[in-house]
């Protein structure tokens, strides 16, 4: 059966919110820089991710959060990850060529869809994931877990 | 920096109030579909209904969703109305619902008492209830 741990997903969109506010209070292009990395490898499964780390020797040993773990599939949240990265990293370069309109703007389109997610469920990658999967492009290979609703 | 911490605290609070406009605006749509929705023809009047949209590629209706709403039915004995939104786009448009799974609480005289966009978990739902 495949699985995903939904504390897990949402503790890095709470750390992602958290972190990318604070960057934009900061006005810190390294902390955006920063996020987009730990989004990258949490894209790729690594298990030195920053947001994997956080969550098991933190967030679980500490008690702050329960796993709940549910059948899904993991590939589309890696995937909307892996948007994220690619949302601040290009956010990072724009703002270190003193874009900062732009590169903010990035940020806060992360900050929005991470939000969406956290609070309503709505995870825009995912949606983007399934809707390739539906137009068969390569690579895109997991359809949405059949049964009942 | 200051500034700063100001735009981002008014562009939360933004994002906060038009959440709960929105909210509001589905409340009151909802409210003037009870009498008249075809969803609702069959409810039973004067017991509370929970009005449950969800899709096949809803992965927390079905393991978390579902299984709370089937609880609630057997304990408190609420109406439930589950509407597959990709079966029934119609009705999801009518009622302004944009992700799944989506409850609407809505008591014994027909006015709506909460919307829960995400999961809803049992004592958030009781209480919404208990409330009407």
């Amino acid at each position: 059966m495949r699985q995903v741990d939904q504390s897990g997903l949402k503790t890095g969109q709470a750390l992602t919110i958290l972190i990318l506010i604070v960057a934009f209070i900061l006005n810190s292009p390294i902390l955006v820089a920063f996020v987009g990395v730990a989004q990258l490898l949490g894209a790729f499964d690594v298990t030195f991710a920053p947001y994997r780390l956080f969550y098991k020797q933190v967030a679980r040993r500490f008690g702050l959060v329960k796993p709940n773990i549910i059948q899904d599939n993991p590939e589309p949240h890696r995937f909307a990850m892996l948007v994220g990265a690619i949302f601040n990293g290009v956010g990072t370069l724009v703002l270190l060529l003193n874009a900062a309109t732009v590169g903010w703007a990035l940020v806060w389109i992360v900050i929005v869809l991470a939000n969406l997610n956290f609070w309503l469920n709505f995870c825009a990658g995912c949606w983007m994931y399934y809707q390739f999967n539906r137009l068969g492009i390569p690579g895109f290979t997991h359809a949405p877990i059949q049964g009942g609703v | 920096m200051i500034e700063r911490l100001l735009i981002a605290a008014v562009l939360l609070i933004v994002g906060f109030v038009i959440y709960r406009l929105w909210i509001a605006r589905q409340k009151g749509i909802v409210n003037a579909l009870v009498c008249i929705d075809p969803l609702l023809c069959d409810i039973k009047p004067g017991i509370p209904v929970i009005v449950y949209f969800t899709t096949p590629m809803c992965i927390p209706c079905r393991t978390q969703q579902a299984p709370t709403l089937e609880r609630l039915r057997n304990e408190v004995g609420v109406q439930i109305v589950k509407v597959d939104a990709t079966e029934n786009p119609s009705a999801a448009d009518r009622w302004g619902v944009f992700s799944a799974p989506t409850t609407f609480v809505i008591d014994g005289q027909g006015t709506t008492r909460a919307v829960n966009h995400g999961v809803a978990d049992f004592n958030t739902l009781r209480m919404q209830l208990q409330g009407s």
